[in-house]
């Protein structure tokens, strides 16, 4: 390769670990923002009680990703899931995922299913920031493939991937993370 | 209804997920910025030795004139439009966090008469990371 060719490239490791980060992280934090909104007005329209333990627990939690956003990424999240997996039994995600089971029974049904619809989609963001921000899964090229499953087949792909992301495994990681967001934030 | 008060054993298990949860994190930025930095090291190693290649048998003039030589015009089109894109990107970001700074003002001020205990993110009034969370 020339000499400009490696310089095109150094400039292109430039442009992704950095300015593409950047700007996905932005994506990121508005996207959640606009989750947080939405949970607000829910509260708005009287559906939904401010000092709720479910709107509680739900704005922290976003809160917290938001705050701490820029730590989200695949390598941090692998490293986070083998560091967390033998906590013992008593492990706050789980308590996490039970009082938040818990604050949401609580709630109508037509409430429940816009609270954890919420919760589910801030899930699907995070899913989405995790992907396209991962150099490994970019030159894998798994980037790539999901990206173009979401142009061709998108609400295809975003049920599968919300159903990859119910499973027992992975929603346990979810959790911790939730957790991990939520005692931050508050 | 009222949140049950966590118990000691819960508390410091909240605590040490925390602690876990930390170290992971800087485990994970010591790999990630050696995977960056080692990357950029070793393209701007080939880049050297390509430009070093030629020295000896030619000077440092003809060595540049060699390099933009090879660069033809419809190249330099693609590298202004490059350029380009990532400083139209950069000043439309500078714009988008101007606005944020303008509006969050008055959205928390509205908000907190409808939820006084309404939580923040966090974040600076610009929308950044703040720099105690870096």
């Amino acid at each position: 390769m020339t000499p400009i060719g490696w310089i095109g490239l150094f400039l292109l490791c430039i442009l992704f670990f950095w300015l593409y980060r950047d700007y996905r992280l932005d994506l990121l934090r508005q996207n959640l923002f606009a989750l947080r909104d939405e949970l607000f007005d829910l509260a708005d329209e009287d559906k939904l009680n401010f000092e709720h333990r479910a709107y509680g627990m739900l704005r922290s939690t976003i809160n917290g990703t938001i705050q701490y956003g820029h730590n989200l990424g695949f390598i941090e999240l692998m490293s986070m899931f083998i560091a967390t997996r033998r906590l013992a039994t008593e492990h706050p995600a789980k308590r996490y995922s039970q009082r938040f089971r818990e604050a949401c029974s609580e709630l109508d049904e037509e409430t429940q299913r816009a609270v954890t619809s919420i919760h589910a989609r801030m899930h699907l963001l995070i899913a989405e920031h995790v992907i396209f921000t991962s150099f490994t899964l970019m030159v894998t090229l798994v980037t790539l493939f999901i990206a173009a499953l979401l142009f061709v087949v998108k609400d295809a792909a975003l049920a599968r991937l919300q159903r990859l992301l119910a499973r027992p495994r992975v929603e346990a990681v979810l959790s911790a993370l939730d957790s991990a967001a939520c005692l931050k934030a508050t | 209804m009222a949140a049950k008060k966590p118990t000691r054993a819960e508390l410091e298990a909240e605590v040490r997920l925390l602690k876990r949860q930390k170290n992971a994190g800087a485990i994970a930025t010591v790999l990630i910025n050696l995977i960056r930095w080692s990357g950029l090291t070793l393209i701007a190693y080939f880049a050297y030795l390509t430009v070093a290649s030629l020295s000896g048998e030619t000077t440092t003039a003809d060595i540049g004139i060699k390099l933009f030589a090879d660069v033809r015009l419809s190249e330099v089109f693609a590298y202004l439009f490059g350029g380009g894109g990532v400083i139209y990107g950069a000043r439309q970001r500078s714009l988008r966090r101007n606005t944020i700074e303008r509006l969050q003002g008055r959205i928390k001020k509205l908000e907190k008469e409808r939820d006084p205990g309404r939580t923040s993110s966090g974040l600076t009034q610009r929308g950044a990371t703040h720099p105690k969370d870096q």
